[in-house]
């Protein structure tokens, strides 16, 4: 059973505010995740490879491209306010 | 036996590659706010990472300078936390499976060699930075956001202020050594964690272990751990404990102040980096850059010890960096003598260098006006003591020894007759001298080599001055 307080540091971690009438929404839902993951922890993977990717294609690395880096304008354009250049925002303690 | 203190360092290092870790921005310090930036840069949406060769490679070779094992395969994740330093909500970086698992760094203490193993070596990307100003707000840079980093992340083996400050320094000069950042800790390219906590085996009490972060410089390093082992001891000594908590050193309080409950691994949610499938690496590829690294320091200081006949102290000090070395190396052309060598370098130079505290690539004396130096002492044209005040000379305007040596009029007077004639003449002015010398004072020598020294203004040759007087005042 998920309890209160693991819904509580989830919700800090995440930086989502809940409302204590809400709690009960969340470990129900939780719950209902984890026996979904309990389920899953039934089947017997021993002496099975892990699963990493899902396809069979190997990544490849960059060299010498072409860079797409924005102006100073098009970077600060979707930001709400902005000083010397910067991205301005209210300090977040943390 | 009391308190033992382990201590392990998280050590993040800037790669110096020319572009980003995940994008084609610019990799390059100080440069004009917000200009080294794209949309992988934001984690704008649609924005894809692809992972940079250099960066890559970069990370390979510290693995093989640190004798890692190089994984075969890289995989990437996400390290989700919710901070204004990086947009997308996670940083990519690795975490049950790091590019480089184990491997070593030995530093020598005073009992000798210490092997301090590291548990491995992860690459990820850098953060965005931030300036907190004093209204309240905090103003967002995102040039440094996917700078390539490497973390080092050692085995808790390192017991003392003292044993981090060497470790660091070695490590130090091994990054620069194989050429994969500029490792400047003032301007945040090598940065350093600190993990501490005190056992006590017979009372079998244990704090419990402190984060120790934003830490600029081995020296706040030091003090930080020293303050900490104290703050553990008297906590446990209380019956109390320390928390896991982070906290970072304040350079002006001169402590240690809390920041937060330390974070645990499973609070980051780590879960793969699904934008970016597996990379092999090739034996080819891993072996190319296996060939292509330089000597690296341990390697040059078994070659010294071999080579130059120097001792484990001696050639761990010549092989602290690849400049000094090369330094040494560049004079040996010309002296061919080791021991002479390590000697003048060992002391005069490296004295001068620690005095102004200067590296060694600041230096204005070259390899060959040191060398033409030490083959004058060598050769007897000016003695040791001369020597060492020509060299002093050099340091400061920067001529040659020949010009120094000229314009003084220093040269070394061996000329026999000369100096025959002037040991006479001291010893006709100074009977009391022979008497004291015959009576067993052999002060009596050091006061007419005085004597002789102040006529030659202290170009006499000693050897032969010293040998004389013996001579003449045995026939008196």
């Amino acid at each position: 059973m998920i309890t209160k307080d693991e819904v509580n540091h989830i919700a800090s971690i995440a930086k989502l505010k809940i409302k204590d009438d809400e709690i009960s929404l969340f470990t129900e839902k939780f719950d209902q995740v984890m026996s979904f993951v309990q389920k899953i922890k039934e089947v017997d993977t021993e002496n099975v490879e892990p699963t990493y990717k899902i396809n069979d294609e190997d990544g490849f690395l960059k060299e010498n491209g072409e860079s797409q880096t924005l102006t100073r304008e098009e970077v600060l354009r979707n930001t709400v306010d902005t000083q010397y250049g910067y991205f301005k925002i209210l300090k977040v303690v943390e | 036996m009391g308190y033992k203190t382990l201590i392990g360092l998280e050590i993040h290092v800037e790669l110096m590659t020319k572009k980003k870790i995940f994008c084609n921005c610019k990799n390059e310090f100080g440069g004009e706010v917000n200009t080294h930036v794209c949309p992988v840069c934001l984690g704008l949406p649609g924005a894809l990472p692809v992972m940079d060769k250099e960066a890559l490679e970069f990370g390979i070779r510290a693995g093989i300078a640190f004798n890692s094992e190089i994984e075969k395969e890289v995989r990437t994740d996400r390290k989700n936390y919710f901070y204004p330093d990086l947009t997308k909500g996670y940083q990519i970086s690795q975490a049950d499976l790091p590019l480089c698992k184990g491997g070593h760094l030995d530093i020598e203490i005073e009992d000798g060699v210490k092997r301090i193993n590291l548990e491995r070596i992860h690459i990820e990307e850098d953060t965005g930075k931030q300036l907190h100003t004093e209204d309240g707000t905090s103003l967002l840079d995102f040039n440094r956001c996917g700078v390539p980093l490497i973390e080092i992340v050692t085995k808790p083996d390192i017991n003392s202020a003292e044993e981090a400050r060497l470790f660091l320094e070695k490590l130090r000069s091994t990054i620069k050594y194989i050429g994969i950042s500029d490792v400047r800790m003032e301007e945040g390219s090598l940065r350093c964690d600190v993990n501490i906590n005190v056992i006590h085996d017979e009372k079998k009490i244990k704090s419990r272990i402190t984060e120790v972060k934003n830490l600029n410089s081995f020296r706040s390093a030091v003090k930080a751990i020293e303050y900490e082992e104290k703050r553990h001891k008297e906590l446990l000594e209380k019956g109390e404990n320390t928390d896991n908590e982070t906290r970072r050193w304040d350079e002006n309080l001169n402590e240690t102040v809390i920041m937060r409950r330390k974070f645990g691994a499973s609070d980051y949610r780590f879960a793969n980096e699904g934008d970016l499938p597996a990379i092999k690496i090739e034996d080819t590829w891993l072996h190319e850059i296996k060939e292509n690294l330089p000597e690296l320091p341990h390697e040059k200081k078994v070659r010294f010890m071999v080579e130059y006949s120097l001792g484990h102290y001696e050639a761990d000090v010549l092989t602290g960096s690849r400049e000094l070395a090369a330094f040494f190396e560049e004079i040996y052309k010309h002296v061919n003598d080791s021991k002479l060598l390590s000697n003048w370098v060992m002391g005069d130079v490296l004295r001068r260098l620690k005095e102004e505290d200067m590296e060694i690539e600041a230096l204005h004396v070259s390899p060959k006006d040191l060398a033409d130096l030490i083959l004058m002492v060598k050769d007897g044209k000016i003695n040791n003591n001369t020597g060492k005040k020509v060299l002093r000379d050099m340091f400061e305007s920067g001529k040659s020894p020949e010009i120094i040596v000229k314009e003084q009029g220093l040269i070394q007077i061996s000329d026999e007759g000369a100096l025959e004639e002037m040991v006479e003449r001291i010893l006709d002015a100074n009977p009391q001298s022979i008497e004291d010398y015959k009576n067993g004072k052999d002060r009596a020598i050091g006061f007419l080599m005085g004597q002789i020294m102040k006529e030659t203004k202290g170009k006499a040759n000693p050897q032969m001055v010293n040998k004389m007087l013996l001579d003449k005042i045995s026939l008196r």
